[in-house]
């Protein structure tokens, strides 16, 4: 740890440059290789045009994009800490977005023009040694203060209506967990155990009342179960927990809306896209979300096709990650209009690097969507994701491995494609207008949006 | 508000549009359909030919209204022929709505909205303070005379003789009274009955043409050269408008409630709207279905509840006009733009319906060279008498013959051909059940149909035909009343005339199947005869309690004295124990006190009647018949996919007997059994009135086709309908000349009279014949009528070409098969109604909602889903507080 205004040596790395048991190590490691030219090629013929069936864009895209920042209380308090996270999600009305594509280039900020509307989700989290409304421990909290900002009236889209907050979208979701930890009542979840006293499972119901643990006594909260608490730290920051819960809301929030529109107006679901920041999966302590999601939405789609309505349209893009490293290493290879549905044996040959195949199938635990690469017309590469067309990864009769790889099960698969194609951004390498909107709206950069956070922050503890 | 409450607003404002609704309900509207549902303001004439989809485009035209216009359902007038049709309309905007809602999440409410036949539109706007009536004062209320009421009505002594007297007539020589009534109109007959019918015909048409009878009088004199022209005495026609004053002096003298028959209904409706400054700023928008079909009262109705907007959007084909037996002039649609320019000073849009997706293309040309057999033009040049520049086109273009004749040929001949024929169409499965088959006549009255009738039944093939005949004579009425006659015992029935002798003959017949009925079933037998004990033993506890009323010189209307009076009765000589159990009821005696208490006590007479009263009804004792093997077979058929017809007479049948208990008895007491008052009031009145009416043939029955039989039915009846095959069973029709009410009603109108009184009639037979041939989906068959004593009308005689296609040369593979269509209209099932009723017990739901029976509690079933309903708003209420108090205690804690 340096000291306070010491600077780093600008010559220190040469030293294990030079390092021979460094040099040794190195050598000794499994990692990613640019793959040769014939392998590149081998790897192209893979790639097929992709479906040609009439696309039915929708009416309006959703993209939700999160940021997240740790700020210091005050300069002589480092260790104390305060984060903050940001979750937007811009509206786009396609029928004016079109309207604006003249040629080949659309200039995003143009287009943020007509952004009808952003919604924008703010959380504060007690990071390191800082304890919130009489709770005795970071750790407590900043349970208690998650809970309250899931509940608040802005997660609302009814303010006088908490049902419809997003903590009880976390209800609807945690409900329909599969095994003995779903409810099936939509009001009530529960908490694999108490975080007090360990014992479990624990059953809350969707009632303003605090609830207790019924083995303790100590206080229990339905964001609970999304098990953040488990990384807390009292002393340390918190970073991790931030980094976890933002990553959990850029999906959460999206099924947020998802969960609202099923029960007000289903059927406009028919005409939405939801855009999400990388892959559709959840990772960490809340990876058994991805199980809800996956439920709920074809509980979503059965809904739609009564109606003879598409099923619903999510897609995951990634602008950063192994994949797109890969991709960017075998894009030359690969003609332009090209489509491939990443299958397990291609993830662990040319991606992960020899990494032992993970039980029924890659991301059987955590992802909820089928990661997909595609070439534009124009050449440009993406890679994203569409939702698996399944409730559950181990429906009898069904090999999900060899099946989740197939186009013919993905009826959005042409709309998604006519999407990207419609709203590819010359902005970013990999970018797509809404997300490349979500991400300028929420993107807290360190200067001057850190900053202004920070001094947001002494000011507000008048440190 | 919330961003994301924001976002989803705009979301559900712009996310749905009419194209992806009518994708949705994979609905391709053609280019003038188009036109026609999106053109939302100004007057409107929609010109729509047969099967020209113009229910949906009303259905569409409403539902943009509604949603994209945001035009409130409260706001939206719309007027349909038939109850039927209203229903249909409102359950698919329902369904479509609800489609909506999933959309936008907007609820919408139709409960304000008007629609329904232009009567009962009227009767809600009479009772509609809230909009109608400033003052909104609680008006006198009315009751609402059907055809059936206002017989009764007319013919009840009391009314008759009151009507008679003020028309300066005398009452007591009725038979000379009703002759000088009849010679007004025919032929001067003695018969109360047909002088009450006549008046009936010429009043309703009196209200329609809004004549005030005073007014009218006094007008006489003017036009002598008129009624002269039309051979008509002026004396005669002043004691028939003296006799509609009378009439309609007895209707606000009837009792505590006023009364009101369909036509003049529509009268009292009009005069609250001229008296109404608002009136037409009441609705934003006025839409009529059938607008061909409206008679003069209703077109004022109409464009006076349009005058404020404009917005006045009619829809109709003069060439199926068919109703001017009610009043219908067809010249309000055939001369809509004229009468909008005079009534709102605008000129409508006129957007044609043309294409026809019903018919084959044959078919189609065919109609429409049917109709251009006559000269329609007006014979000064001014125009026509029917819309000209039509265009139908058929949607369908395949070129087979699809109109078929019969081998020109004697009745017997030709229905055997045509019989042989539809049963080979059956055989060869062209279609799907014999039900797809209609037989359409102009009359079911014609010896035609009992040809038709027994050469189908001679090739195996059963007739449904309720209204061939009388509907009292079909098997299933006959063994209902039979044993119903059993039960009740035969009236004395005095009197003469070809109507008692037929109606003696009638129960005759009845008497003889109960028996039958009786001896095949030993259960029965008994059945009855524990109801006939019933009765009995209801009538002797009656007399057993009259004779201590007489004993003991009580006053019957006196009130009922328990400390005096119980006792002496509940040990009267000859009571029944049950007789006596219920005068020593504890609960009879809580009852009496109360009331008592309140003021208002029972009388003795009252006490007596309950005590001897019966605890079934007439529709109690049709659903216990049911349960014997002889009607219960009926229900396993038909429950079977087997014949329906039985069923369906049963479902009628259970109409008529609600009719007689909201009329005449609702609760079999036993004074009436005396002197056999209910025999007389059942039979020798009520059953004997139907009798005599018949069944009208020109009703638009919503009668319904039941499957495994081959349905007849008059063209009027098939007014709306579609089948795949459809036989005209007759192609004459007499001109006989306009009827004795035209001729008396044309000189005292005081608007344009229309067509000419002499060229009426046939007009009217060409326009009923099209809608005859423009029923036929994919084949069209005539029956060819020639020979000595065999007449077909002019048109058809000049079509029926020596080539034209006949059934003998009839390549049966060139017809395509039978489409089951989906519903045109989108049909809302409700949960309690339909869902729980079919959980509960399948079969009560096959007889209630799918063939209409009148349930034998209806008023208890009413009260228990009114209780039900408040329970339920009550726990919505409480559900409701009781959240808005969490949210209040939530912002308090926070």
């Amino acid at each position: 740890m340096p000291y306070p205004g010491e600077l780093a040596s600008k010559t220190a790395h040469a030293e294990i440059i030079r390092n021979p048991d460094v040099t040794a190590f190195l050598q000794e490691c499994d990692y990613l290789t640019p793959p040769s030219d014939e392998e590149c090629q081998a790897v192209a013929a893979r790639f097929a045009p992709p479906p040609t069936a009439e696309a039915r864009m929708p009416t309006f895209v959703i993209a939700v994009d999160g940021s997240n920042h740790e700020s210091s209380i005050d300069d002589r308090l480092p260790s104390t800490k305060i984060g903050y996270i940001k979750i937007g999600a811009v509206l786009i009305d396609l029928k004016q977005y079109g309207s604006l594509k003249v040629g080949k280039y659309v200039d995003p900020f143009r287009v943020a023009e007509l952004q009808n509307q952003t919604s924008a989700l703010a959380f504060s989290i007690p990071s390191a040694n800082i304890r919130w409304g009489n709770q005795p421990t970071v750790r407590e909290s900043l349970r208690a203060w998650i809970d309250r900002q899931f509940y608040g009236p802005r997660t609302r889209f009814n303010d006088a209506d908490p049902s419809t907050s997003l903590r009880s979208t976390l209800f609807h979701l945690a409900s329909r967990r599969p095994g003995d930890l779903g409810t099936g009542d939509p009001y009530r979840l529960k908490i694999h155990k108490c975080p007090q006293c360990g014992n479990g499972p624990v059953e809350i119901e969707d009632v303003p009342e605090q609830q207790r643990c019924p083995f303790c006594g100590a206080e229990v909260y339905p964001t609970d179960c999304l098990r953040l608490w488990e990384e807390a730290q009292e002393y340390q920051s918190n970073q991790v927990v931030i980094s976890r819960l933002m990553l959990i809301l850029e999906h959460l929030v999206p099924f947020h809306y998802i969960r609202y529109l099923f029960n007000a107006a289903p059927l406009a679901l028919s005409e939405m896209a939801f855009f999400v920041d990388g892959p559709l999966a959840i990772f960490g302590t809340a990876a058994w979300l991805h199980r809800s999601f996956m439920i709920f939405l074809q509980e979503v789609n059965r809904k739609l096709a009564k109606h003879n309505c598409p099923p619903l349209l999510m897609i995951g893009l990634q602008k950063t990650g192994q994949i797109v490293d890969h991709v960017n290493l075998i894009e030359r290879f690969v003609p332009n209009n090209q489509l491939f549905a990443i299958d397990d044996e291609y993830r662990y040959k040319y991606i992960l690097a020899g990494r032992e195949p993970s039980r029924g199938g890659f991301g059987f635990e955590t992802y909820y969507g089928q990661d997909l690469i595609y070439k534009t017309p124009t050449g440009r590469t993406f890679v994203f994701a569409l939702p698996y067309p399944y409730a559950s990864k181990d429906e009898p009769g069904v090999d999900f491995v060899a099946e989740k790889v197939k186009f013919a099960h993905y009826p959005q698969l042409p709309t998604a494609i006519a999407l990207i194609n419609l709203l590819e951004s010359d902005l970013y390498k990999n970018a797509v207008v809404p997300i490349a909107l979500a991400h300028r709206y929420t993107a807290i950069s360190l200067e001057p949006g850190g900053k202004v956070l920070d001094l947001l922050t002494r000011k507000a503890l008048n440190a | 508000m919330t961003d994301f409450q924001h976002q989803f607003q705009i979301i559900t404002r712009r996310v749905l549009t009419l194209e992806r609704l009518w994708a949705l309900a994979r609905f391709q509207p053609n280019d003038a359909q188009r036109e026609a549902i999106l053109q939302a303001d100004g007057p409107l004439y929609l010109t729509a030919g047969p099967g020209s989809g113009k229910t949906r485009v009303l259905l569409w035209r409403t539902l943009n209204l509604i949603v994209f216009h945001e035009v409130p359902p409260a706001e939206i007038f719309l007027s349909t022929f038939t109850e039927k049709a209203a229903h249909q309309l409102k359950e698919g905007l329902r369904a479509l709505l609800g489609l909506v809602t999933n959309y936008n999440g907007v609820p919408y409410d139709l409960a304000g909205m008007y629609i329904g036949t232009v009567h009962s539109l009227c009767q809600r706007m009479l009772t509609d303070r809230r909009r109608f009536f400033p003052d909104r004062h609680r008006h006198q209320p009315t009751a609402l005379l059907d055809e059936l009421g206002q017989y009764f009505h007319l013919y009840r002594a009391r009314n008759w003789d009151a009507i008679i007297r003020q028309a300066d007539l005398d009452p007591d020589d009725p038979l000379i009274t009703a002759a000088a009534i009849n010679s007004i109109f025919d032929n001067g007959s003695q018969s109360k009955h047909r002088a009450v019918v006549n008046c009936m015909a010429a009043f309703n048409r009196f209200s329609e043409e809004l004549i005030e009878p005073t007014q009218a009088i006094n007008q006489l004199p003017n036009k002598i050269a008129d009624l002269d022209g039309l051979s008509l005495d002026p004396a005669e026609i002043e004691l028939l408008l003296k006799l509609y004053a009378a009439y309609q002096n007895s209707l606000r003298q009837d009792g505590a409630v006023r009364l009101t028959d369909f036509a003049l209904l529509q009268k009292e409706a009009f005069q609250v709207l001229i008296q109404f400054p608002g009136a037409g700023q009441v609705f934003k928008h006025v839409i009529v279905d059938e607008y061909q079909d409206t008679n003069t009262i209703q077109e004022r109705i109409f464009f006076k509840l349009a005058e404020g907007t404009g917005n006045i959007c009619v829809v109709g084909d003069d060439d199926q006009a068919l109703y001017r037996f009610r009043g219908a002039t067809v010249e309000n649609f055939v001369e809509f733009p004229a009468r909008c320019q005079n009534y709102l000073g605008k000129t409508p849009r006129r957007v044609p319906l043309d294409i026809n997706y019903r018919s084959r293309k044959t078919i189609v040309k065919f109609y429409t060279a049917f109709m251009q057999q006559i000269d329609w033009r007006r014979p000064d040049g001014s125009g026509a008498y029917r819309v000209l520049d039509k265009n139908i086109q058929a949607h369908r273009d395949d070129l087979h013959p699809a109109v078929l004749a019969s081998a020109p040929g004697r009745p017997e001949d030709v229905c055997a051909e045509i019989a042989r024929f539809v049963r080979r169409l059956i055989d060869e499965g062209k279609v799907e059940n014999p039900n797809q088959i209609a037989f359409l006549y102009p009359s079911l009255k014609s010896v035609q149909v009992g040809r038709m009738k027994e050469a189908l039944e001679a090739v195996g093939l059963q007739v449904y035909a309720p209204r061939a005949g009388r509907f009292l004579e079909v098997d299933e009425a006959m063994d209902v009343f039979g044993l119903f006659l059993h039960i009740f015992g035969r009236p004395g029935f005095r009197g003469m005339g070809r109507d008692i002798e037929d109606f003696r003959n009638w129960l005759n017949a009845i008497e003889a199947r109960g028996e039958t009925l009786m001896q095949d079933d030993p259960q029965l037998r008994l059945f009855v005869t524990d109801k006939q004990a019933e009765l009995n033993r209801a009538l002797q506890d009656y007399q057993a309690l009259q004779k201590v009323v007489t004993r003991h010189r009580w006053d019957l209307s006196a009130a009922y004295d328990i400390p005096t009076m119980k006792r002496p009765l509940s040990e009267a000589p000859g009571l029944s124990e049950t007789g006596r159990r219920l005068i020593t009821s504890r609960y009879l005696d809580r009852v009496v006190e109360r009331r008592a208490q309140q003021g208002s006590p029972l009388s003795l007479s009252y006490i007596i009647r309950r005590a001897t009263s019966l605890d079934w009804n007439v529709l109690d004792l049709f659903y216990r018949l049911m349960g014997f093997a002889h009607f219960k077979q009926m229900f396993d058929q038909a429950e079977r996919n087997g014949d329906e017809g039985p069923v369906a007479n049963l479902g009628l049948i259970t109409q008529y007997l609600q009719r007689f208990m909201d009329e005449r008895v609702p609760i079999i007491t036993a004074n009436l059994l005396e002197e056999d008052k209910f025999q007389k009031i059942l039979f020798g009145s009520f059953l004997f009135a139907l009798f005599r009416l018949g069944e009208t043939e020109l009703e638009n029955a919503e009668d319904p086709f039941p499957k495994g039989r081959i349905p007849f039915l008059t063209i009027h009846q098939s007014k709306g309908l579609e089948f795949p095959v459809v036989v005209l069973g007759n192609l004459a029709k007499r001109d006989r000349g306009p009827t004795s009410v035209e001729k008396i009603v044309r000189p005292l109108l005081e608007r344009d009279p229309g067509e000419p009184l002499e060229r009426m009639t046939e007009f009217d037979i060409m326009r009923m014949f099209y809608v005859a041939l423009s029923r036929a989906k994919n084949l069209l068959i005539l029956a060819h009528f020639q020979g000595r004593g065999q007449f077909i009308n002019r048109p058809f005689k000049d079509l029926l070409v020596p080539d034209f296609p006949r059934l003998r040369d009839f390549d049966m593979d060139t017809l395509p098969p039978t489409q089951v269509k989906d519903e045109d209209l989108p049909r809302v099932y409700s949960f309690t109604a339909d869902f729980l009723l079919y959980k509960k017990c399948p079969r009560q739901y096959m007889i209630f909602r799918k063939y209409g029976f009148v349930p034998s509690r209806a008023q208890t079933m009413f009260f228990g889903s009114l209780v039900h309903r408040t329970l339920e708003d009550l726990h919505h209420e409480l559900i409701r507080r009781r959240n808005a108090q969490q949210t209040r205690g939530d912002d308090d804690a926070r």
